[in-house]
């Protein structure tokens, strides 16, 4: 009864979804008080009843009832209670119905927090999110339903993909589909500003915590998905320039961009247009990004073109979506009006030049990644554009913006003088400088790029600070007053310092671990002995132990480090039973920042057994930065004292929220 | 009953979701105007707080100030050029029809997709139902939830042995027999019956480890005939044609006259001689079998590409006798082709065909006749181990 209630309140979402796409549009067009104000009440119910199904859903996985192909397809009996639950998103149905569950949580989060935006505004945002969940919901119950049923229930289910068998994946999927789903709502508002053809500074104030709240998820959920791959995989590598990777990256990259530029719209209303084509290509691109790993399109074009029912479905998406918002930003973007105008010399000004290149970059990824598809289907040959494209291509549009990035915060608006912000980053210029300098003294046998790397790593790290450094006047002021300054500080301040500060403790990761890695490759047998980087590993022999739904065979190696303290290392190879389905489990030891990762190849022809070792310094600073990046959103969006409280007269009505402010 | 009720009860959630504000409306339908307002009022803190972080001049802030004036004002002279709102009736029909088409839509997308009769199926509850309802897999579930808490219950696992491997669960009827030898390793033709699980989990690849243990059964029991049998699969898996056909001689030379396996077991010993090069001990063999080379190439290739190369080698031999149906040597040939390769149909097909071509010649159709007859339906075709009727699982 359970999967078929879920069933039913899936198509009741539907039938809600149907409603708040039309009447808060019909009653923000005509103005009706009482139409607009059906909006928060219909994508709280929307809302209610996604989750209602997921929940069916989920205690399916959880009884293991087999009845629903779904379950039968991708649970077993025997998976432990965790990864039944995440198996509920770790296959395509449940992950969709995950999709229009954040969608629908999201604009059950405008309907409550979102009364200090106008009334007609919201109305429309709704309906633009109603329109976008009839699409997926209608994607759902037509080609991919997760109620579809099995009568009688087979006896034992399919179990899940092995490699999706891990905490990483319990947590990644839904971080990463709050970030890839909330660019919605930019989306939503760009929409809806375009319908009722208001299109100003306080657009982009209202918009700037949902895009800022999509930012920041998407970041963590990026990183989990790096952190997963490179130890689930055994490749040992971070990124792999995947195109389901990238699929994610891309929103990213085009995010960020319109992070920035909304802040250039708030303060100085210059940069509309741009701002919301860029609200719009966001979007698209999450909706692509959804439309490459969902389609199959991937894995063969071909393969795609046999079986196209769910991609042509997802593909009609896209074309009603962006198609449409297109026309509707062609019809309206000729008669707004330039905003306030600025020199090239200016925050306005760094702020473009951050754009153009983060821009340029998605596009660049964008084109990486569906060049082989395009190959694919107009001549056949499979290609695969690799991370040598990636390297040459994205890296050095990335270097600029990186020089700039502890400028740009240093200007003022409309225009600056370059001069004593050049002056206020001299004592950071030479720190970098001196620390390049060093690196390139300690390290003769290594490239010269590595030093400039960690330089430039130095100076993005040190330059973040620069501001709240200036602003609290530390160093020419009284320490006492400083401090009091710097608890002044907006919080967006902080949030700013951080986000960037974490981009260079991502860059000093990737510099080091690039220059420095260090990698063995050795046949073992047990009582030999090999080395990586200083650290001496001795194979002992092979121990076979059975988990609950695995049997894996765990290599016992002790480690001596340099300096003499021995560690034990358990690199694993798991057989799942269900899939009969073999993984890697690579042991990692962090050490500092760095890690000593082992993971075990075959059996060789001889019997010894293959081990592989890597030495990765500084490799945790990757996701460290992105840490330091997600809590620099965290910071901006929790910035309280700059809300825009709705007038004192109607004190009746609730408190308004609105973090205002917030910068990237 | 009870599911008609539920969906009745959320049908009903839906319809108030869609009501609910028309009860509300009218009473907050605060002036747009507010929201700029305070939008000023929001701005012109925050730059009264940049002047006090020196963010910005004094200057500066007065005229942005004065910016966000100018805009105020803007936005309350353009005031509200909306068509005016609906009024009350046609607002409530509205919202009426919205409130009737969710239950309707809901309901006729619902009956068009769901199965509202079909109950949950748990595994919780469908391991609670009476034993003699549950198929055979559910009894399985049930037996290795008991020796999952009882490993060492031998006769446990000589149950499930064998209902594994009709299961076609090779890895783990493997499981279950290494658990009897574990436990029981006095058990008969134990260590055979393990080698067999193995061969039959490689895909018919007698591995080292199944050698070892074949031959750990003969050395105990060498009268062990399917050990015996297997040794003799194995040697000439090795390429060891000629040991193959010294074992199958004595394996055959030791059988009862009605022994199930006898048929396959000369089948694969006439094999093992056609490769070995020696004289086989029909007549029929002295007809051109696979040359030297095709015999080097068999040997050399992997289990399922030899059986690819030998039904193509069939396949070859039927097109040919399709275009000359006279050939009785070519028919013979096919004839125990078809009985090594287990094809009970094609064979049958083959021997009427022949029939209905040589039809003048006696002892030719009684030839394949006795070919036809020694592939009855369902005849196993090599012995197997002990076997456990299913009913033991009911135990």
């Amino acid at each position: 009864m359970i999967n078929e209630l879920g069933h039913f309140a899936l198509v009741l979402a539907l039938a809600l979804a149907l409603v708040q796409g039309a009447l808060p549009a019909i009653g923000a067009a005509r103005g009706d008080n009482r139409l607009m104000a059906m909006g928060p009440s219909l994508a709280l119910g929307t809302f209610v009843f996604i989750a209602l199904a997921f929940g069916a859903l989920t205690a399916a996985y959880v009884t293991s009832d087999f009845s629903l192909v779904n379950v039968w397809e991708n649970s077993h009996s025997a998976k432990p209670m965790l990864f039944k639950v995440t198996g509920v998103w770790g296959n395509h149905e449940g992950s969709m119905l995950l999709w229009v569950l954040i969608l629908s949580l999201f604009g059950a989060m405008i309907a409550l927090f979102g009364s200090n935006i106008p009334p007609d505004l919201r109305a429309n945002v709704l309906s633009v999110q109603g329109w976008i969940a009839i699409a997926f919901l209608l994607f759902i119950l037509l080609t991919s339903n997760p109620f579809e049923r099995l009568d009688p229930a087979p006896f034992e289910g399919n179990d899940l993909n092995p490699v999706l068998q891990d905490i990483g994946l319990a947590i990644h999927p839904p971080m990463l589909y709050l970030g890839y789903v909330g660019f919605s709502v930019t989306f939503s508002f760009a929409a809806a500003a375009m319908i009722s053809g208001r299109i100003d500074s306080a657009w982009a104030r209202w918009v700037r915590p949902w895009a800022l709240a999509a930012w920041l998820f998407l970041t963590a959920g990026i990183a989990m998905g790096s952190y997963w791959a490179y130890y689930e995989l055994g490749w040992g590598g971070w990124w792999f320039w995947d195109p389901v990777e990238n699929a994610s990256f891309i929103p990213w990259l085009a995010g960020t961009a319109l992070l920035h530029s909304a802040l250039v719209m708030e303060k100085r209303e210059a940069l509309k247009i741009w701002t919301i084509l860029l609200a719009i290509i966001t979007f698209s691109m999450s909706l692509l990004g959804t439309f490459l790993v969902r389609s199959g399109v991937l894995t063969s074009v071909h393969a795609f073109a046999n079986d196209p029912e769910r991609g042509i479905f997802i593909l009609m998406i896209l074309i009603v979506f962006i198609g449409g918002s297109l026309t509707l930003f062609a019809i309206r973007a000729p008669a707004l009006k330039a905003g306030g105008l600025f020199q090239p010399i200016s925050r306005e000004g760094a702020l473009v030049f951050n754009n153009v290149f983060l821009a340029t970059a998605a596009a660049t990824v964008l084109t990486g990644t569906l060049y082989p598809l395009a190959m694919e289907a107009l001549t056949g040959a499979k290609i695969s554009v690799g991370a040598p494209f990636f390297n040459i291509t994205f890296g050095p549009l990335m270097i600029p913006l990186l020089l700039l990035m502890p400028l740009g915060p240093l200007l003022s608006w409309k225009r600056a003088d370059l001069y004593p912000a050049l002056q206020r980053l001299f004592w950071i210029a030479a720190l970098a400088l001196i620390v390049t300098l060093a690196v390139a003294a300690l390290t003769t046998d290594q490239p010269v790029l590595a030093a400039l790397g960690i330089g430039l790593a130095a100076w993005v790290m040190l330059g973040a600070f620069a501001e709240i450094w200036t602003r609290a006047g530390i160093g020419r002021t009284a320490p006492a007053t400083s401090l009091s300054r710097l608890g002044g500080l907006p919080r967006t301040l902080w949030g700013t310092a951080l986000g960037h500060f974490g981009i260079g403790v991502l860059l000093l990761g990737v510099v080091c671990v690039s220059a420095f890695e260090r990698e063995t490759v050795t046949e073992m047998q047990p009582g030999d002995t090999a080395s990586v980087a200083g650290y001496r590993f001795a194979f002992e022999g092979v121990l076979p132990v059975s988990g609950p739904n695995y049997s894996e065979q765990v290599a016992q190696l002790s480690v001596t480090s340099p300096w003499g303290n021995v560690f034990a290392m358990r690199p694993a190879k798991r057989i799942y039973q269900a899939r009969n389905m073999p993984t890697t489990e690579a042991a990692i030891e962090t050490i500092g920042f760095s890690q000593l990762y082992i993971s075990l190849g075959d059996v060789a022809a001889d019997g010894k057994l293959v081990v592989r070792a890597w030495w990765k310094p500084q490799v945790t600073l990757i996701w460290i930065g992105a840490i330091f990046m997600v809590l620099g959103g965290a910071v901006s969006l929790s910035d309280r004292r700059l809300r825009v409280g709705i007038a004192e007269r109607a004190k009746s009505r609730r408190k308004q929220a609105e973090p205002a402010d917030a910068s990237a | 009953m009870v599911f008609w009720f539920a969906a009745a009860c959320l049908t009903l959630l839906a319809i108030l979701f869609v009501l609910m504000p028309l009860a509300r409306a009218g009473r907050d339908a605060a002036d747009p105007f507010e929201y700029d307002k305070a939008m000023f009022r929001a701005r012109r803190r925050e730059i009264e707080n940049d002047v006090a972080l020196g963010r910005i001049s004094g200057d500066a802030a007065k005229a942005a100030i004065a910016e966000e004036g100018r805009k105020l004002i803007a936005r309350a002279e353009q005031g509200a050029p909306r068509t005016g709102p609906l009024s009350l009736g046609a607002a409530r029909m509205l919202v009426l029809v919205a409130a009737l088409a969710v239950p309707l839509l809901a309901l006729g997308g619902y009956l068009y997709a769901g199965n509202p009769g079909l109950p949950d199926q748990r595994l919780a509850s469908r391991l609670d139902a009476s034993l003699a309802d549950q198929p055979i897999a559910e009894l399985i579930r049930r037996a290795e939830t008991h020796l999952a808490d009882n490993p060492d219950d031998v006769q446990g696992w000589k149950v499930l042995g064998p209902i594994y491997t009709r299961m076609g669960r090779y890895q783990e009827a493997v499981q279950a027999w290494s658990n009897v030898l574990r436990l029981a390793p006095e058990t008969p033709e134990i260590r055979s019956t393990l080698a067999i699980a193995m061969i039959a989990a490689s895909q018919g690849l007698i591995t080292e480890r199944a050698r070892a243990l074949l031959d750990a059964e003969v050395a105990d029991n060498p009268e062990s005939v399917q050990a015996n049998f297997y040794l003799a699969v194995a040697a000439g898996q090795q390429g060891d044609h000629a040991e193959a056909v010294r074992r199958w001689d004595r394996l055959i030379a030791g059988a009862e006259p009605q022994a199930p396996w006898l048929a396959t077991a000369r089948s694969l010993r006439a094999k093992a001689a056609g490769f070995a090069g020696l004289e086989a001990d029909t007549a029929a063999d002295t007809a051109p079998g696979p040359s030297r080379q095709q015999v080097e190439d068999a040997a050399a290739l992997s289990t399922d590409d030899r059986q690819a190369m030998i039904s193509g080698m069939v396949e070859r031999l039927s097109d040919r006798l399709a275009q000359s149906p006279t050939d009785k040597e070519g028919w013979k040939r096919l004839a125990r082709a078809y009985i090594v390769l287990g094809e009970r149909d094609r064979l049958a097909r083959a021997v009427e065909t022949a029939i209905a071509a040589n039809g003048d010649d006696a002892a030719f159709v009684g030839e394949m006749r006795a070919a036809l007859a020694q592939l009855p339906p369902h005849q196993q075709e090599a012995p197997s181990g002990p076997s456990n009727d299913t009913e033991e699982a009911r135990e």
